[in-house]
Formats: C-alpha cells, structure tokens, sequence
C-alpha cells in the first residue's frame, strides 16, 4: 500500500525543549519516499530526541511533522502499525530465542512478513535457536533491523545501528541497510560516524545543538561545503606552511605535514611552483579527496568562529 | 485490545521465567525452603532430652517410676550402674540431666502410702550440677504440683519420697527436664493413690487449637509469594525492561499498554499458582498438612496478585533506577511479610502492630487463604477476600494509569 503522501516524512518547525535546554531548536526538512536519508550529528546534538518524536514516543514542544502523511500527534496508532525502529541501544529478551524474538514482535502487527524470509534476509539462518544473550554484538544488530522490518514498514528508523561494533560487524550491518534501499523502504537512519553517513545515504542532515546545519544529496554537501580536494605536503614543515598559509586559506599544520584545500583546479600547480621557487624541502605530496567529515569540520569550526 | 499480543506476551513472559534460574529459584524454591526451615524451628516435635538415670532402690515401685519416665518418650534415657558416683559420671560423660533414684525410694513411698490418700508420695529434688549455690537452694523444690503443696500445708509430718534430678542450670534444657519429671511425678502420684486430682487442667479442644503452626505457616508463605512476585516481579520487570531499552522499543509496536498489563497479570498468576500448588504438596508430604485450595483459594490468589501487582507498579513508576526500586520494593514488602502475621501470628503481637496490621492488605490476604485452605469457613475467607480485591482495584487503577512508556503516556 504506497501512501498518498507527497513525502515520506516532512518536519515543519519542529521543537523539544526541557526545561532551558533547546534540543531541537525549530527544524524543518522533508525526506522523499525511497531514500536513505542520514541525520548525521555529534552525540547530543538532537537527533534521536527527533527520531522518538517522529516515533511518537515524545511530544514536540512546538512545530508539526508527518510520517507517510499522518500526524504525529494524532494518528500515532496508524504510524505504529506502519513503521519499523530499531531504537537506540537496541535489546530485545535475552531468554528468547532468535526466531522467538521475531514471532513475539511479528505478532504485534496483523500482517506480518514471513519469519524464516526475514531470518535469512539478515544471514541468521544458523543463528534461528540461539538466545539473544548468547549473539554477538553485530548479530544482535542485526536480528533488531529484522525486527524493525518485520511488520514490512514504509519507514524504518534506525537509530545508531552500528554503535559499538567492530569493523567486520560494522560492514555486515551496513550491507543489511543497503538491501532495504533496493527494497524500496525509505531509510531514516542516525548516526555520528561520517563515514557510515557517506558510505549509505543518498541524502544527509548535519544537526548541531539542535539545528539543521546543513541538508543536501550526500555528493553536492562535499561539492559545496567541502573542497576539490586536500594536498598534503608530507614532511613539509613550518616552512611550506608559512609560505601556503597566507594565500590557501585553511591551511593546517599537523605535526610535520601540511595539508592546503584545493579550490581550484589550478591550485596544484601554484603551489608546486612555489614550493619549487622558494627551494622548500617536503618528502612527498599526496592528494586526498575530501569526506562528509571535512563538511562537518567546516561547519563545526564556523560555528566557534560564530561564537568566538 | 487483541487476544493475540495478550498471549504471545504471557507465553514468552513464562518462556523467559523457566529460563531464568534465578527467578526460578527465588519464586518458587525459596518460599518452599523459608517454609521447611520455619516449620523446623518451629514445630518443636520429637525433640528427645537426654537423661542419664539411676536406680539405687531397686524396688517395683522405683522401677515402675523409671518405667513412667520412659514412657513418655520425653527423654532418651540412660541408665546408670547404681554403684557409680553421680557427679563423677556428670563430668566424664559431659550430660547435661542425671535421675536419682535414692535407695529407700520404694519404702519411703509405701509408708507416705499408708499415712492417708491424698497425699505426696513422690517428690523431685532438683540438685544443680553447677557450683553456684543460690542456683540450688532456689531450686531445691521438694514437691512441685498442687496436691503436695496442699499436702504440706496440712499436714507437715509428711515428707515425700524424693527422686533427684541432677541438672545443669545453665543448659536451656534444664527448666523442660525438671518441669516435664515433676508432671511425671505428679502423675505417678495420682496412680499409686487412686485419687482424683483437685486441681487439674483438663484439654478442652478449641478449633484452633487442633492446629500447629505449620498449619498456620502454610497458608502464610502462599501469601508472601502472591507479594513478592507480585511487587518485586513486577518492579524487576518493569525497571529492567525500561533500562534496557525493551520498554521503548515495545511502546514503538502497536501493543498498548493495557495489553501488557493484562498479560503481565496472567502470567504472574500463573507463575504464583505453580508456587502455590509447590509449596501445598511439599506442606503436604513433609508436614502432613492438608491445605486444601478450592475456588475461594484461587479467587484469593487473583485478587492478590491484581493487589500487588498494582502497588508494584506504582513503584515502578516512580523509582526508575533499577537498584533504588528493587530496594523500595524491599522496603514495602518485607515489612508488610512481617507485620501482616505471616511468620507469628498476628494475635501475639503488640495492639498497636495490630492496629497497623489492620491496614495492610497481605494481612486479609493471609486471613484469607487461612479461612479457605485450613479453616474452610468460606464466609470469612470471601469477606477477607473483598478488602483484598477493593485495595487491589484501587492500586491496580493508579498503577496501570500513571504506568509510562511514552512520554504523556
């Protein structure tokens, strides 16, 4: 049943205080059916006070949003039928089984998917008479995505799925939430790590203390906010960096490395040329192409010169 | 509201509880081991003295008097050659009670016999095998029942035929040993005189009375299971599924909060019922004590466990730290177990604990299911049962409402 609904979810003015504390501080944003869209932020930043508030576990304290279309503040018992979470340190009953867990929660809805379909959609298959106690962290993560789907939501929130695993488990989780784009469930996932933001989501948030810093397809938010690209000049030295820094703004100094943002795509050659001229010694040059997270650290660091 | 949720909830509830071996054990195996050392400490039973006996007479009647002492399986007795020195054997066996039978005994017997009916013909002098003096001149009791008494007052000249009971003052046994010879001699008494005694306890059977305190146990450990899996149950379950995170991720599922109530409620009444039904057959095998559950029992059980439930709840709610709320339930339970007469009867206890007792609902609870299982007077165990069910709605209503999982409900 595909919604009538323009957006899969769409935020209008949005707020959550406690007390003096703003943690959503007015938002708004609209997220379009299909995608994986990533609330990217630090820890406190806002983001699931936001997500429970579209899983209508809290109130707003102003603004309105929807999900597929309905109201979070009056239809909540439609959205609970339509939705899958998998929230914020995710546990479920220890002393069930794998299968068990899925049957308690398939039970909940009226028509659920099939369990040994969605057991083996998450490579669970030998783990189905296990006791969650007894997964690994990875496995559990994953059993909770199967959970979240077992209702075959349009919307599924996943809050911090791979907090706290290691490399391997953190891969294995993230190819579980890249099926689901080609399942057509539109992905409304949190995190604070960039590189899972980058790695899965068509569409990215930036929140910090509470506001929407940035929003845009994951591409052009480094197109725009970022650089071309970053040179650094290993071995470099003071010396390289007093002559770059007055004229490549952004220019750091990290140990012996300097590291220039290219802006333009002739800046490569500038800054050869000058080091050549000025005879100054480096032991090698490297070009790095910038991430999500040089996007954050360029709005996190306007934001002390804002408050500097 | 579906059937459906309410039952995968209470299935895998008990799932999960079969699982558990610590619930496991405190709910079902602890109420059942409290009751065994209870009905020990308390049952009193086939508790035997030991009693080391000399016989330095040898007449029919010193051995007939022997023969009392034996009969009433009261002590394990020991006899002792005549010819040994009684404190000599007191300190080499290390006993803490020695019957002296002095020669002359039969004799003295005869002749208090042959100086009229109604008199004392056996007495017991009580000798302390301690060194302290006081200790033995108050207790240097010559004749111990009314008859010798009154005897003595009458009629001076007659000195009864004493046995001496040598005894340690300081062994806790040594009050019951000389108590439990003095009856024997009281008894003996009467025999050899033919004479009705003058003064004298006759048993008169109130209904009450039939019964041991084990009998009175039982019904009481039921009752702390109903409170303690009800309010720690649910305290447990409640503050462990909302720290966990199971709380937040359920309230994002379309089960509803009365569904889980509901689901909650049956599998701790099941779970109690499992307790109740243990803790019967084991009073049944080891105590031999019929405690009958009928319908009266079962409604009992129900109301306490919505009762119990409902409190747990409300603490629940406003203690959320996991440690603080088991303690606070703790602190309401534990109390409530001891002033609601589970372990002592209420009867014996201080008016103004009385007047407290009066306004917990466990002490209902427990009059109760005595009513019912022990008593079988089902009137007073469905008016018991009433006060149980209106404390039970009130809590249960405040409970279920201010119980939170989403914010403003």
């Amino acid at each position: 049943m595909k919604n009538e609904a323009e957006w899969a979810i769409k935020i209008e003015g949005l707020a959550k205080e406690y007390g003096n504390i703003k943690a959503v501080d007015h938002i708004s944003f609209k997220i379009p059916f299909g995608v994986i869209f990533a609330f990217l932020g630090p820890n406190g930043a806002g983001k699931t006070t936001t997500v429970e508030i579209l899983e209508c576990l809290r109130k707003p304290s102003a603004g309105t949003a929807y999900v597929l279309g309905l109201d979070i503040t009056k239809d909540q018992n439609e959205i609970r039928k339509r939705i899958g979470v998998l929230p914020q340190e995710f546990n479920t009953f220890d002393r069930l089984t794998v299968r068990e867990n899925l049957k308690y929660y398939a039970t909940m809805y009226d028509n659920p998917r099939d369990i040994d379909e969605l057991i083996s959609s998450v490579d669970l298959m030998d783990k189905v008479n296990t006791m969650y106690k007894n997964l690994s962290g990875g496995l559990k993560q994953r059993l909770g995505v199967a959970i979240a789907l077992v209702n075959d939501p349009q919307v599924v929130f996943l809050d911090e799925p791979t907090e706290g695993l290691d490399p391997k488990a953190r891969r294995d989780v993230w190819g579980v939430i890249k099926k689901l784009r080609d399942e057509g469930k539109t992905v409304f996932l949190t995190t604070h790590y960039m590189e899972e933001a980058e790695t899965l989501a068509d569409v990215v948030a930036i929140i910090l203390d509470g506001k929407i810093r940035a929003m845009d397809t994951t591409t052009n938010l480094i197109k725009n906010h970022g650089c071309l690209a970053k040179l650094v000049i290993h071995g470099g030295n003071t010396g390289a960096f007093e002559a770059l820094s007055v004229q490549w703004a952004g220019t750091e100094l990290n140990n012996s490395d300097v590291i220039v943002p290219l802006r333009d795509k002739r800046d490569l050659a500038k800054i050869v040329e000058l080091l050549d001229q000025r005879q100054i010694a480096f032991d090698e040059l490297e070009m790095k192409k910038p991430s999500l997270e040089d996007v954050f650290l360029d709005l996190t660091a306007t934001d002390r010169e804002g408050v500097s | 509201m579906k059937l459906s949720r309410i039952y995968i909830d209470f299935i895998s509830s008990l799932k999960i509880f079969f699982r558990g071996r610590s619930s496991f054990f405190w709910v079902l195996a602890f109420p059942i081991i409290l009751m065994l050392i209870f009905g020990a400490i308390f049952s009193g039973g086939n508790v035997q003295y030991e009693l080391a006996v000399q016989n330095k007479d040898g007449s029919d009647i010193s051995a007939s008097f022997i023969n009392a002492v034996n009969s009433t399986n009261a002590f394990k007795v020991h006899m002792v050659n005549a010819s040994e020195n009684a404190d000599t054997y007191i300190k080499s066996n290390r006993i803490s009670g020695m019957l002296i039978v002095p020669e002359g005994f039969g004799n003295d017997v005869q002749r208090n016999l042959a100086l009229g009916a109604s008199r004392p013909s056996t007495g017991v002098q009580v000798n302390p095998t301690t060194t302290s003096t006081t200790n033995a001149i108050a207790l240097n009791a010559t004749s111990l029942n009314a008859q010798a008494s009154q005897a003595q007052s009458n009629n001076t000249n007659v000195t009864p035929a004493a046995v001496i009971l040598k005894v340690d003052q300081s062994s806790t046994s040594a009050p019951v040993i000389s108590g439990v010879l003095s009856s024997i001699a009281n008894g003996f008494n009467s025999q050899l005189t033919g004479s009705t005694q003058i003064v004298g306890v006759e048993n008169q059977q109130v209904l009450s009375s039939q019964f041991k305190y084990i009998d009175f146990f039982v019904p009481g450990i039921i009752g702390l299971t109903v409170l303690t899996t009800g309010v720690l149950g649910t305290v447990g379950t409640n503050t462990q599924y909302r720290n966990n995170g199971i709380l937040r991720k359920l309230a994002t599922t379309p089960l509803g909060k009365s569904e889980w109530i509901i689901s909650k409620m049956l599998y701790q009444t099941v779970v109690i019922l499992i307790s109740a039904f243990l803790i019967i057959i084991v009073a049944k095998l080891v105590y031999n004590v019929t405690a009958v559950p009928n319908v009266v029992t079962l409604l009992l059980l129900f109301v306490g466990t919505i009762c119990f439930t409902g409190i747990g709840m409300i603490i629940a709610r406003f203690v959320k730290d996991e440690d603080a709320a088991n303690a606070a339930a703790s602190a309401v339970t534990f109390p409530m177990l001891f002033l609601a007469g589970t372990f002592i009867p209420l009867e014996t206890m201080p008016d103004y604990l009385q007047t407290v007792a009066k306004f917990l609902p466990l002490t209902y609870l427990n009059y109760g299911l005595r009513d019912a299982m022990i008593l079988g007077d089902t009137a007073s165990a469905l008016y018991n049962m009433m006060i149980v069910l209106i404390a039970g709605v009130i809590f249960f209503v405040i409970g279920s409402i201010i119980t939170d999982w989403r914010e403003g409900g």
